[in-house]
């Protein structure tokens, strides 16, 4: 609560200790505004968020299945059952791949992009709006499209590719190529969301700056290297953050783009959460998903935690 | 940015490219949608349908009860917005106006909540609407989505920028604080509480893993859970599918096309996804 | 505006609990369906049950089969599950063992321990402690599919016999394109999906060995899994299926389109699948003529049977109501209509089929086993789901292996990892049976 008093002049001292009395009261009734107002939204995130986190954790460590009568503990075992489970590795090397390639992908062509957007920036609203219909697309319908633009026999992709003398690919059936299809749609549904939020931030690099240096005789990679991109450093460590916590829980296009129908079948490409739904929601057994919860979430705060050390701004955030 | 020339050139291809990539699979989507079966089927593919029809629109609106998933998820959407608005707004107003013990503390463990995705814990969530039997319900398609971190921290940076002032003046006028609440900050943040709105909405809507886990009859889906459980019977038919991608599509679309500036102006304010 | 939003918001969720909660008072029967082809059947049931309770509304709502398993094992235990209970063989000792199931009405159990009614063997599976628990309404067999054109273009006369013809014809029957992709496959086999493909490489498993990969154990409720003792058979299985995936015997493709569909658009010449696919063909493949036999035989001889039984939850506050569904649902017209339209073969043999059996011989093939033909069951277990997707997963990889083309050895260490997984999932369960 911020208090104006400094440009009040001094008053009749019995004014003024009515002032403080009222002054006081309100103080008073904003501490219990402050807890009704604020006490039961935080109640909610304590029951949504908090506990709910915690209480993964804690089933990590019980075999749990919801309709059977006893939850024992069970320790680490849950844990030790993970290092053998060959389909929870593949699902992570898997994950890893995807996101490394969705992440450095998308961003390095959304950098692109928004940057020379800025030499247009007359038609840059329009292109920027047109490369965001993807991002406000739910990424099921999205993954749809794509999944009927894939199909090996009458998908238009295939066609397309067969003037550049590319015969027809298994695009979701083969599987070393599908991790490169869901790469592909992931990109697409993001790349505008990113250039948006770079465009933002190049906008914000003074034109005066970029003339000087001009002036001084740099080339525009001089420029590039030595002013935007440092000047782009938080903005770059807040999209590197985002777009690796997308990317590395994706699930509803791989959901959609994998299943299989008896008559087209897909490759079935595992990724993390994939898994845990699969055995917390198909299989029942919480407590093991639980457990894989708990890696997925030890694999995300470690990959945040690592780009934040090597990518931030040490002048500070 | 970069004035010269060349640059300026390959500016215009390579945007222009990506720009007709961006938005070529939505024309193919519709045109798909509006094809026969047989030209659907067809190869090599032709580019419009020759004799257009609307009874892929039918079936999936009349033989499968789309309509009644996108009521669902109007109401879920809806309702989840409202209330994210409202908690995000008077948590933000509080964290941004207020100096109170344990403030920094408290803000930064709902902010380190938002690094961690819904589906870290899913599973307590869906326990906790299996325990109390309201599992395929409204009341458990919204229960997670009352609130929203982002929706804090941001209101929290548009409202900080109203000037003390005029809470001050207010309070002088004997305004009591929720008073204040309604009549000042939210009034003051309307174009922030849009950009919000928008992206708590569009969250709703196309939220996936949640409805999937707690909905266990037709009735109840979404329309993203009816989409993409339709193709896992045992064949596919990409007509009605199609017409169905569409449908799903248009409201954002509709969103998007009308409240593009507050959303690219909620971007700009914390890089927040609209 | 926010407050407008707020009346709104608050106004839809309490008519939504309201909505909900009506429900619960009002008549409402409901029932869930895993096969959404016999739903055609359930709206004849529904419109006569509506002239005996013109106030109960019945809802019927049809799911993918695995996603009607999993829902129906959350639902029925917490209360919200349906009043009319459609169960596999396979997961009805489930909800049995649960005490979910409501007794069978005098009447009806009479029928099912009427010989001349329920064959012996439908009724086994129904009843526990000498009564029955359920009504055994539809079974399905699977038999071998093949395109008559494309066999007499490759100059056979008739469909395989046996194992080895199987692969042999498969072998003359694909097709190539220019580029050397397959075209048409000359058998569809199943390749993705692991829990349905466990299943059917069954098909094969069986012919080799006279007996599933998993068999009911020594105590109800016990499963046994039978590869390590039939390894060489299985690798056998398994590597024929390889051989004919990779290389010059290549006879199928996972870009081609699969099973029923393939089949009906002609990418493929033969499959192995169960009754429904008669209707299912001749709707959406009209121009192909095809035939169907008993699935070819080796040393031993067995075709897969799944049944379907009606069963009444004890948690249904409309339990008159639905017994006497289910007996509309013994009547001629509707059981001609399952049938005819979905292809499951009702099990009554009181009624008289002969009508359909005579505008669609093909039926025929499937209301009566020849002689010497085994009827085998999937042994019903609580980890059914979990096991067959985790052994099929290590089957349908084996699958894409090209490196294993020929190789014995090989082939006979993968069918054990599949062993030792089923296995381990059985003792982690509980219910491992030597």
């Amino acid at each position: 609560m911020t208090v104006a008093t400094d440009s009040v002049s001094p008053r009749a001292s019995g004014l003024s200790s009515r002032r403080e009395e009222w002054r006081a009261s309100i103080r008073m009734n904003h501490l219990l505004w402050v807890v009704c107002a604020l006490g039961p939204v935080l109640a909610l995130f304590s029951i949504i968020r908090v506990y709910p986190i915690l209480e993964t954790i804690r089933l990590s460590f019980y075999r749990y299945h919801p309709t059977q009568r006893t939850k024992p503990f069970i320790g680490f075992d849950n844990y030790i059952r993970l290092l053998e489970d060959d389909a929870f590795r593949t699902a992570l090397i898997n994950t890893l791949q995807f996101c490394v390639l969705a992440v450095v992908i998308t961003l390095t062509l959304a950098f692109t992009i928004a940057l020379l957007l800025r030499s247009i920036e007359r038609a840059s609203p329009i292109y920027e709006i047109l490369l965001y219909i993807p991002v406000v697309t739910p990424w099921v319908p999205a993954s749809v499209i794509w999944k009927w633009i894939f199909d090996p026999q009458h998908g238009i992709l295939n066609y397309w590719l067969g003037f550049l003398g590319i015969p027809k690919l298994a695009w979701l059936q083969d599987e070393h190529i599908i991790l490169y299809a869901i790469v592909l749609v992931s990109v697409w549904k993001m790349l505008g969301y990113f250039v948006v939020v770079y465009g933002v931030g190049l906008r914000n690099i003074p034109d005066d700056l970029m003339e000087a240096a001009e002036l001084d005789g740099a080339t525009p990679w001089q420029r590039l290297i030595y002013i935007v991109i440092p000047m782009m450093k938080p903005i770059i460590l807040f999209t590197v953050i985002i777009a690796t916590i997308i990317f590395f829980n994706v699930f509803a296009p791989v959901y959609v783009l994998t299943a299989s129908a008896q008559g087209a079948p897909a490759y079935d490409f595992k990724v993390v959460i994939g898994e845990i739904y699969q055995n917390a929601f198909v299989f029942y057994r919480m407590g093991y998903a639980g457990a894989q919860s708990v890696v997925l979430l030890l694999f995300v705060l470690t990959l945040v935690f690592v780009q934040f050390f090597f990518l931030r701004d040490k002048r500070g955030v | 940015m970069f004035k010269e020339r060349p640059i300026v050139i390959t500016a215009y291809i390579v945007c222009t490219i990506f720009a007709l990539l961006a938005v070529m699979p939505f024309f193919w989507v519709l045109m798909t949608a509006l094809k026969t079966n047989p030209e659907i089927n067809a190869w090599p593919p032709q580019l419009f349908p020759h004799q257009p029809t609307l009874e892929h629109f039918y079936q999936i609106l009349g033989k499968e009860n789309f309509l009644r998933y996108i009521f669902n998820s109007l109401v879920i959407a809806l309702s989840s917005m409202t209330a994210i608005l409202f908690t995000s707004s008077l948590a933000g107003f509080i964290f941004a106006k207020y100096k109170f013990p344990f403030r920094g503390v408290l803000f930064a463990i709902i902010l380190a909540t938002a690094i961690i995705p819904l589906e870290v814990y899913v599973i307590p969530l869906y326990l906790m609407v299996f325990g109390v039997r309201m599992m395929n319900s409204y009341f458990a398609l919204v229960f997670p989505f009352v609130i929203m971190t982002f929706g804090v921290f941001f209101m929290r940076q548009v409202i900080m920028s109203i000037p003390d002032e005029l809470l001050e003046a207010a309070r002088v006028d004997g305004a009591n604080e929720f008073w204040i609440y309604v009549r000042v900050v939210l009034a003051l943040s309307k174009s922030g509480l849009m950009a919000l709105g928008v992206f708590a909405f569009s969250e709703a809507w196309a939220n996936f893993i949640w409805p999937l886990v707690v909905v266990t009859t037709k009735d109840m889906y979404t329309t993203e859970l009816g989409l993409a459980t339709y193709q896992r019977q045992f064949y596919i038919e990409y007509g009605p599918i199609s017409a169905g991608a569409v449908i799903s599509i248009l409201p954002m679309l509709i969103v998007f096309t009308l409240l593009r500036r507050h959303i690219m102006k909620g971007i700009a304010t914390t890089g927040l996804r609209g | 505006m926010i407050r407008r939003l707020l009346a709104i918001a608050v106004c839809l969720l309490a008519l939504s609990s309201v909505a909900s909660a009506d429900e619960k008072t009002k008549g409402k029967l409901s029932i869930w369906l895993g096969y959404p082809e016999t739903l055609d059947a359930f709206k004849m049931g529904q419109a006569e049950f509506k002239k005996q309770y013109p106030n109960v509304d019945v809802e019927i709502l049809t799911f993918e089969l695995r996603e009607f398993e999993a829902k129906l094992a959350v639902s029925v235990p917490a209360g919200s599950g349906p009043d009319i209970l459609a169960l596999h063989d396979f997961i009805f000792p489930r909800y049995y063992e649960a005490g979910a199931l409501d007794d069978v009405p005098a009447d009806l159990a009479k029928a099912i321990n009427d010989k001349a009614i329920i064959d012996t063997p439908f009724k086994d599976i129904v009843t526990r402690e000498g009564k029955p628990w359920g009504v055994p309404w539809w079974s399905g067999r699977n038999g071998l599919f093949y395109n008559i054109d494309h066999l007499r273009e490759a100059g056979f006369n008739e469909p395989p016999k046996t194992y080895e013809d199987v692969w042999k014809y498969a072998e003359k029957l694909t097709q190539k394109g220019p580029d050397g992709q397959l075209t048409r496959a000359g058998i569809s086999l199943r390749l993705t999906g692991p829990s349905g493909g466990t299943q059917k490489f069954v098909y094969f498993y069986y012919q080799l060995t006279g007996e599933q990969m998993l068999e009911p154990g020594s105590k109800p409720g016990t499963v046994r899994v039978t590869i390590a003792k039939n390894i060489d058979a299985a690798a056998r299985a398994l590597l024929d299926h390889i051989d004919h995936l990779h290389g010059a015997k290549k006879s199928d493709d996972w870009a081609l389109k699969h099973d029923a569909q393939g089949f009906a658009s002609g990418a493929a010449s033969m499959f192995m699948r169960e009754s429904w696919v008669i209707p299912y063909v001749k709707k959406n493949g009209p121009n192909i003529k095809f035939g169907v036999v008993p699935v070819p035989r080796d040393k031993a001889w067995g075709a897969f049977n799944a049944v379907e039984v009606l069963s009444v939850s004890k948690d249904s506050k409309l339990k008159q109501a639905a017994w006497d569904f289910i007996r509309i649902l013994q009547a001629q017209p509707i059981l001609d209509n399952v049938l005819a339209s979905s292809g499951w073969v009702p099990l009554r043999r009181d009624r008289d089929y002969s009508a359909i059996l005579k505008d669609e011989p093909r039926f025929a093939e499937m209301t009566t086993p020849p002689a010497g033909l085994t009827l085998y069951i999937e042994a019903p277990n609580t980890s059914y789901e979990e096991m067959t997707t985790r052994m099929g997963e290590i089957i349908q990889a084996a699958f894409r292996d090209a490196s294993l083309v020929g190789n014995m050895d090989g082939a006979k260490k993968v069918m054990m990892r599949v062993n030792d997984t089923a296995v381990k999932i059985l003792k982690d369960n509980g219910i491992y049976s030597d």
